[in-house]
């Protein structure tokens, strides 16, 4: 299982970095939706107040585009036909896109917050590892509804808008729990101090990849 | 027949067909039941403006309590059905649950929508706020998101039986997220007036007697609304499957007699 998981998620990055489709506009995405916080926000003098929510908003938005982009990619050239025919169990393909996603949405989340720290003057004080610890926390479950509600949409009448229809109320816990996690990192704080809300994000990343892993095969049948 | 348990779908069974033009009828409420839950309702009424003591605090304004709060519960039991109907629905693939979670969501996306009503009108006299970010309020507020989402799945999602699959998964994440919700929105911040009918001295011990007593009575008025509307709409998903059905019959055989 874990060989096919391999070829699978490889297939993935290698179409991605042959074309750059997805990460070219996801990137560009995140600066244009980065500066237009910034105006946003510009009289709010402690930058650390709407930093960690201008972060995960945009982590958000972005993500949306790179899911749908993924998903849409393999229906309209036939590519889940064909790995559908393959002898593959349905679950697999799940946690395989599932880290395609992941490893995409990363990436797209490197960049941001590098123009992040810029634009927004934020000295990392340390806390690197705990943030990158959050953020792969957040982009995990983000990526296990993505992969669910993406594979949806791009079947539905509505293709790409109802992406954002699902994913937005489901993971509302989980954008307060990073955001506060977030909020602790840049803030100085260890992350024991937002324990709980650690605990929260761990368990809707379980919670929503086992839900994931068990229905994708209900929404691939044809 | 004024049954006011929920209706078990197995009771009404019938093999969607295209000729059974006439038994669905046995999914529409019983004039018993419509007769229990007017009746109920008119009584619920009447106790909470007339009956209930007015709040020493709030004044007349608190009886929106009773249905707030019963429009609230109902909205939970709707999302329940739809959990029990979802799961049930990817097990037997049997297309009556799916039109159980189709009428629960239907129904409880419009409880949802009066507490989303009553909420603001009841918060702007007592908080002097129409809305405010607090635990229950979010909760509620976003549950009603899902609902909503429900329902734009349902009517944009593709086929019907593709419909019916996502749906279904759906209807399980969005309840599996209601606990993390709750958690999530209770440590964020909070404001909303801690629960008084459950408290930790016992079931009740918050409220004087009669405010119980009509709240209670809201609940059962408006779970009797929600069977009697739930029931109207589970016949109404079922003849117009049927209708298309029909259709769909004509349009493969244009030559036959019907």
């Amino acid at each position: 299982m874990w060989r096919k998981i391999f070829v699978l998620v490889k297939k993935d990055l290698l179409a991605e970095w042959t074309s750059k489709e997805i990460l070219s506009s996801t990137v560009f995405f995140s600066v244009l939706v980065l500066m237009v916080f910034n105006f946003s926000f510009e009289m709010v003098t402690d930058r650390m107040v709407a930093g960690p929510g201008i972060l995960w908003t945009t982590f958000l938005f972005a993500g949306i585009l790179g899911m749908n982009r993924l998903f849409l990619t393999e229906r309209e050239d036939g590519g889940i036909e064909g790995l559908m025919l393959c002898p593959i169990d349905r679950t697999t393909l799940y946690i395989a896109k599932w880290l395609s996603l992941l490893v995409i949405l990363s990436l797209t989340e490197i960049a941001t917050l590098a123009v992040f720290v810029v634009f927004f003057n934020i000295a990392l004080q340390g806390g690197l590892i705990a943030l990158v610890a959050v953020i792969v926390l957040g982009t995990a479950g983000l990526a296990a509804l993505g992969t669910t509600f993406a594979a949806m949409a791009v079947r539905t009448r509505t293709r790409e808008m109802m992406l954002p229809m699902l994913l937005i109320p489901i993971s509302v816990p989980l954008l307060m729990a990073a955001v506060k996690c977030t909020a602790a990192v840049l803030g100085g704080a260890t992350l024991a101090s937002v324990g709980s809300w650690l605990q929260l994000l761990i368990a809707f990343d379980v919670i929503f990849i086992a839900v994931g892993y068990m229905t994708f095969p209900t929404i691939l049948e044809e | 027949m004024a049954s006011t348990s929920p209706p078990d779908p197995n009771l009404e069974t019938h093999p969607s067909g295209a000729m059974e033009v006439d038994s669905p009828v046995r999914t529409s409420p019983s004039p018993g039941l419509i007769a229990v839950a007017a009746a109920a309702m008119i009584a619920s009424l009447y106790a909470a403006l007339l009956y209930a003591p007015t709040d020493s605090f709030q004044g007349n304004v608190q009886r929106i309590f009773y249905t707030h709060v019963p429009a609230a519960l109902t909205m939970y039991v709707a999302v329940t059905l739809i959990f029990f109907a979802s799961i049930l629905y990817l097990q037997k693939r049997d297309e009556r649950w799916d039109e159980v979670g189709a009428a629960a969501a239907e129904v409880g996306a419009l409880f949802g929508t009066v507490v989303m009503i009553t909420g603001p009108l009841w918060a702007r006299p007592v908080w002097g706020t129409w809305w405010t970010w607090e635990a229950r309020l979010t909760s509620t507020f976003v549950l009603w998101l899902i609902f909503i989402a429900y329902l734009m799945l349902r009517a944009y999602g593709g086929s019907p039986e593709q419909v019916a699959r996502f749906c279904a998964v759906l209807g399980i994440i969005g309840f599996l997220d209601l606990p993390i919700i709750h958690f999530s929105v209770i440590w964020w911040r909070t404001m909303h007036p801690q629960p008084v009918i459950m408290t930790e001295e016992g079931l009740g011990a918050g409220l004087p007697g009669s405010m119980l007593a009509t709240v209670a009575l809201g609940l059962v008025a408006a779970l009797l609304l929600f069977t009697v509307l739930f029931r109207h709409r589970l016949r109404v998903e079922r003849l117009s499957r049927q209708l298309l059905a029909m259709r769909r019959s004509l349009d493969l055989s244009p030559g036959e007699d019907l």
